[in-house]
Order: C-alpha cells, then sequence, then structure tokens
C-alpha cells in the first residue's frame, strides 16, 4: 500500500470529521473567490466602461473617490485642456445613481454629450439616438431595459421629468449595460446641475506616446490647481468602492487563511492523539519518522486541497448565482482569473502543510515504547 | 503669543449664558454650516403612528448660509402630490424666518407659509434646516453622551424669544464631525416636538462628515426617513433661485 492510498484510507476511517473539515474549508475558500472575483469584476467592468469609449484621459477634481467624481462647471477647465498638444476632443460626463422605478433598484444615469465620440462604442439594438440636446429622450442598456420592463417608446420618470425612450443598446461593459444615457444637457438639467460635469474625457490623436500623455497629467497638474488628469485605470484604483471592496477580499484571504489553517491544525492533532497506539506500531514496524510526518502532512494536504477545490467551485457558483439576484444585476460581473483559482488551490495546500505540521512532528517524535502503552 | 491668543478666544466667546467650551463649540457648529451655496436631493419617507406608510417623496434643496443672510429653496420632484411646489425662506440678522411657497409656473400665486409647517405632510421643518438655535445667546454644555456608539457632547440650546416655534434644543455633537448626531427640538413648556438623528453619514470633498441618512422623530411617534442621494458642495446659485423670495418682500 503506497502513502497517499494509506493516508486516504485514515481520512475515509472518521467521514464525519473528514467531511466537517472539508466543509469549513471549502466555506472559507468560496469567501475568498467569491469575494476577489466580485471585487475584481467590479473593478475591470469600469476600466472596460472607459477603455470602451476610447477616452485616453481622464479629468476631474483631485479628491475625487466616489464612484462618480465631485461635478464642476467643465467651462472652467475645458478650454484650457484643449489647447493642450495631441488633444482632439475634451468631452463632459455628467452621472448619478438613481430610482427611476419603485420596482428596481437605483440604476446609473449618464449624461453625455451629444454627438462626442463617447456614444460611438455603443451597439444599438432597438430605436435610435437622442436627436439632439433638447430631446428630452433617453437610450437604455438591453440590462436596463430589462430589469426596468421597458422598450422603446415607453416612458420613464427621473427626477420629475418624463423620458421617452428612444433607443436600446448593448455595450461590452456591464455598468453601461444597465444604466440610462440622455445628452449632458438633459442630465445637467434634471439633476439641477448647469454646466457641470463629473469628468471630463480627453480623446488623444494618434501621435500621441505613453511621454506626451505623462506631460499632458504634469500640465494639468501644473496649470489647473484642484484637477487631475488619469488614466482610466487609475481612476477605477482611486475609486472608493473598488478600495474598500478589495480591502474586504483581502480581509478575506487573511481570515480564511487563519480559520482554514487552525481548523486543520486542530483536525490533525486530534487525529494524531486518538492514533497514538497506531502510530506507535507504524513506528515498531521499522517506520522512518520522516515517512510519519509525510503520512500526517498528505492527510491535511488531501483535506485542504479537497476543501480548496469545492471552495473554489462553491465561490463560483455564488459570484455567478449573485449576479443573477434582482437587487445585484447590472452592478456584479465577477472575474474568475485561472490564475488566481490555481493560486487559491495553492493557498490551500499551504494550509495543509501548515496546519499538519506540528501535528506531524509530535506524531514523529513519539516512543514507539510509550505509544504502544498507551490505551 | 498662544497664552493671549486662548485668552482673546475666551473674552471673545464670554457672553452671558454662554461657556467659554460651549462658545467654541456653537461657533464650530455656525462655522460648518456656512455655504455660499449648496443642493442637495433627498427622498423622505414618513410613516405614521398608526404605521400607515405615505408615499415617499423627492425633493430638492439649495441653500446659501452666510453670515448675515441664509437662504433655502426647497423643489418638490416627485410624486405628482410634490413636483413642482417650491418652498423657499431666508433667515436674517435679527433671526426671524420668512417664508413663501409657490408654483412651477412662474405666474403663478406666490403665498406666505409657516416655516414651523410640516414640508409635505413629512417631519420635516423648514425651521430645523436654519439650525437657528446656534445662533441662539445661551449655549451650555451638559455632558456627554453616545448615540448609535458614536460619543458627543451634549449642548443645551435655548431662547426666551416668545415668538420662536421652539425654545430649546438639545444636540449632542460629534466634535470631530461638527455634526449633531441627535438633535432633540422642545416647545414652551418643555414638551418634546420631535427628535431629528443622524443614521448614516457621507464623507464630503472637504473631508468633513454630513449626514446622509436622517430619521425625524415627531412627539406622536410619526417617522420620516430622510435620505441624502446626491449632492454639490459647490452649487452656483443662479440670479433666479431666490427670485420668487426677492419678489416678494
Amino acid at each position: 500500500m503506497n502513502l497517499f492510498r494509506f493516508a486516504l484510507d485514515n481520512l475515509y476511517r472518521r467521514p464525519a470529521r473528514t467531511a466537517l473539515t472539508v466543509s469549513a474549508i471549502s466555506l472559507g475558500i468560496a469567501a475568498v473567490v467569491a469575494l476577489t472575483s466580485i471585487a475584481w469584476g467590479f473593478e475591470a467592468s469600469w476600466q472596460k466602461a472607459n477603455d470602451a469609449r476610447g477616452t485616453d484621459l481622464i479629468v476631474t477634481r483631485i479628491a475625487s473617490e466616489n464612484t462618480m467624481p465631485s461635478p464642476f462647471v467643465a467651462e472652467q477647465v475645458r478650454p484650457a485642456l484643449s489647447a493642450l498638444p495631441h488633444v482632439q476632443q475634451v468631452v463632459g460626463l455628467l452621472s448619478e445613481m438613481l430610482t427611476v422605478s419603485e420596482d428596481a433598484p437605483p440604476v446609473f444615469v449618464f449624461g453625455w454629450a451629444h454627438g462626442s465620440y463617447l456614444w460611438e462604442h455603443l451597439k444599438l439594438k432597438d430605436g435610435r439616438w437622442p436627436a439632439d440636446d433638447g430631446e428630452t429622450v433617453l437610450a437604455i442598456g438591453s440590462l436596463a431595459a430589462e430589469m426596468l420592463h421597458k422598450q422603446v417608446g415607453d416612458d420613464i420618470e427621473i427626477e420629475g421629468r418624463v423620458f421617452k425612450v428612444a433607443g436600446i443598446f448593448e455595450s461590452s461593459a456591464l455598468v453601461e449595460n444597465g444604466a440610462l444615457i440622455m445628452t449632458l444637457t438633459q442630465m445637467q438639467q434634471i439633476t439641477d446641475k448647469p454646466g457641470k460635469v463629473n469628468i471630463l474625457n480627453i480623446k488623444l490623436d494618434n501621435q500621441a506616446t505613453d511621454a506626451d500623455i505623462d506631460a499632458i497629467k504634469a500640465q494639468v497638474r501644473q496649470t489647473l490647481p484642484g484637477f487631475i488628469a488619469i488614466t482610466s485605470g487609475e481612476l477605477v484604483q482611486k475609486n472608493a468602492v473598488v478600495r474598500i471592496s478589495k480591502a474586504m477580499s483581502n480581509a478575506t484571504i487573511l481570515i480564511a487563511g487563519l480559520v482554514g489553517a487552525l481548523v486543520v491544525f486542530n483536525t490533525m492533532l486530534m487525529s494524531i492523539n486518538e492514533r497514538t497506539r497506531e502510530i506507535g506500531i507504524l513506528l515498531a514496524l521499522g517506520w522512518q519518522r520522516r515517512t510519519v510526518i509525510k503520512l500526517i502532512v498528505g492527510e491535511s494536504v488531501i483535506l485542504t486541497l479537497a476543501g480548496g477545490a469545492i471552495g473554489i467551485l462553491l465561490g463560483i457558483a455564488i459570484a455567478s448565482g449573485l449576479g443573477h439576484l434582482e437587487l445585484m444585476r447590472g452592478k456584479i460581473d465577477a472575474v474568475f482569473s485561472l490564475p488566481f483559482l490555481f493560486a487559491v488551490l495553492g493557498l490551500s495546500v499551504f494550509l495543509g502543510i501548515c496546519g499538519g505540521l506540528y501535528p506531524a512532528i509530535k506524531a514523529a517524535r513519539l516512543q514507539p515504547s510509550q505509544a504502544l502503552r498507551q490505551e | 503669543m498662544r497664552r493671549v491668543a486662548t485668552l482673546l478666544l475666551l473674552c471673545t466667546f464670554a457672553q452671558p449664558g454662554l461657556g467659554a467650551d460651549a462658545g467654541v463649540l456653537v461657533e464650530t457648529m455656525k462655522q460648518a454650516r456656512l455655504s455660499e451655496g449648496f443642493e442637495a436631493r433627498m427622498e423622505a419617507a414618513t410613516v405614521a403612528a398608526n404605521g400607515r406608510r405615505a408615499t415617499p417623496f423627492k425633493l430638492s434643496v439649495v441653500g446659501q448660509i452666510g453670515a448675515e443672510r441664509q437662504r433655502l429653496r426647497i423643489r418638490g420632484i416627485s410624486p405628482d402630490k410634490v413636483r413642482g411646489r417650491y418652498v423657499a425662506a431666508e433667515r436674517n440678522t435679527d433671526g426671524h424666518i420668512r417664508s413663501i411657497q409657490y408654483g412651477e409656473a412662474a405666474s403663478g400665486s406666490v403665498e406666505k407659509s409657516d416655516p414651523a409647517a410640516r414640508l409635505f405632510d413629512s417631519g420635516l421643518v423648514l425651521w430645523d434646516m436654519f439650525g437657528a438655535w446656534w445662533n441662539w445667546p445661551q449655549q451650555s454644555i451638559e455632558g456627554s453622551d453616545r448615540v448609535d456608539g458614536r460619543a458627543c457632547t451634549l449642548v443645551r440650546s435655548h431662547t426666551d424669544d416668545g415668538a420662536s416655534p421652539v425654545r430649546e434644543v438639545l444636540s449632542c455633537v460629534d466634535r470631530d464631525a461638527k455634526l449633531s448626531l441627535r438633535t432633540q427640538l422642545y416647545d414652551r413648556r418643555h414638551a418634546l416636538l420631535r427628535t431629528i438623528a443622524v443614521k448614516q453619514t457621507i464623507r464630503k470633498e472637504s473631508g468633513a462628515l454630513a449626514a446622509k441618512k436622517l430619521s425625524i422623530t415627531e412627539a406622536d411617534r410619526t417617522a420620516t426617513e430622510v435620505e441624502v442621494y446626491s449632492g454639490d458642495e459647490h452649487y452656483l446659485v443662479n440670479a433666479d433661485t431666490f427670485a420668487a423670495l426677492d419678489s416678494s418682500k
């Protein structure tokens, strides 16, 4: 009988304890996988939305850390930005999360400058785009249309004003699919923010290099006090919600790791105590102490590996399932990266080694004569 | 030099009925309220004492809070029963609050209104929004308390002005946040009119905390939950924002 089979048999001999330990580990791992994938998905979704629009740089207020930066008067900075080298377009964006239906959770409502490049990446599925700035119509993402049960021609009341659904679009970014988009002028009117935007999107020409982007960033910092020019990735990194969700997932990894190691440690220690006589016999039969250590650590690694694998599947199921809940639809787009999942499996093995090492050494140090005396 | 400054500070606030510590705290609260222009949109939901829920409504508050003059304009956003209904008020240096109400149409009639009246059948009261009690001369610190686990200093504000709808206010102030976590308003017979409690805060761009969720519990146990869902700390007040108020003088 090889050592692996021997270790497996030992775990089969105590099915209840093995199942409980595997369950505890899998729950911890599932929490790690679900939270981390949601945090990454949230970050990726915003990044994707910004990238899909073709924005090279974003200008916003320095203190802005909320999901949507604080509004400012666009004309305070737009002329200076337009004059910078390589700048093709400077386009304002105003956004808020608003309740538009009693039966649905709040949705993102975007106001985009009419005729700007921001609209170009959206694929119109039905209807048309707003004809001009003055038209009180909007376009809604396919997911938002589904959630709000709206189609082209329907009315949507936003902040006391009725808008007609002119078109339904599809975007590669989940955050846009679940959103409502109207012209910037309309958005400024309904939110009582005339002339204001959350961010200014800058599109550069094809000749712009990374050095040019850095130069623009430096120039904005020097010439426009209180404002900052950043890439979409940097904006997402500054986002308070992204930072909180990342901190939460890191904390979960730490707690789950600690609890997992302690659970394995406890299980293996109890197992060793119960099997003192058995280990004594093995040692008396000529087993090397190294082999006993391998056996015990092997058992704990099998436990954590099984817990890790089940936990990963459970975590994927939880994160995917949450995305289908009515309350979460359009807000969660979990990202599962294969390297991360392998890293989680690696973490499981590491927990097994950590949790099983002391009990294994304790077992290996047993004196056969004393161990055999134990009842 | 520092001693002289401290002495000057103490002398400044050594008004009758105004302890030095209370004076500093009250001044801090007054300063924290100052704004050249702000806008906040909020949703309010009222539950009557018998458990009946009124339809939630949204409103927008635009304000200018200066040392000399304070002005507020409230606009009903939705549903239909509040849409296009405006209430505007100003508080002058003498402490008097004048308020009017009017409709969306520019030609609509402008009527005088009672600043101490409930707004849109909810626990919201225009008078409370001015925080008039911070300007009363009688202020004292009554110890400390905790609101939802947060330590706060109890400040009692009192006025002998017979015209004031509220005679005494007991505020529990989070000194660091410069925010009253719980405000209890009493009438001249010392009967509790309502309690305003901060349920959730949000950090403003300036770093200061502001109330995001509030609960207003009235004497008859009617409760109003208010949630601020949008705000602008640097709102540009237009010339016509307070036009109705100015023209009604």
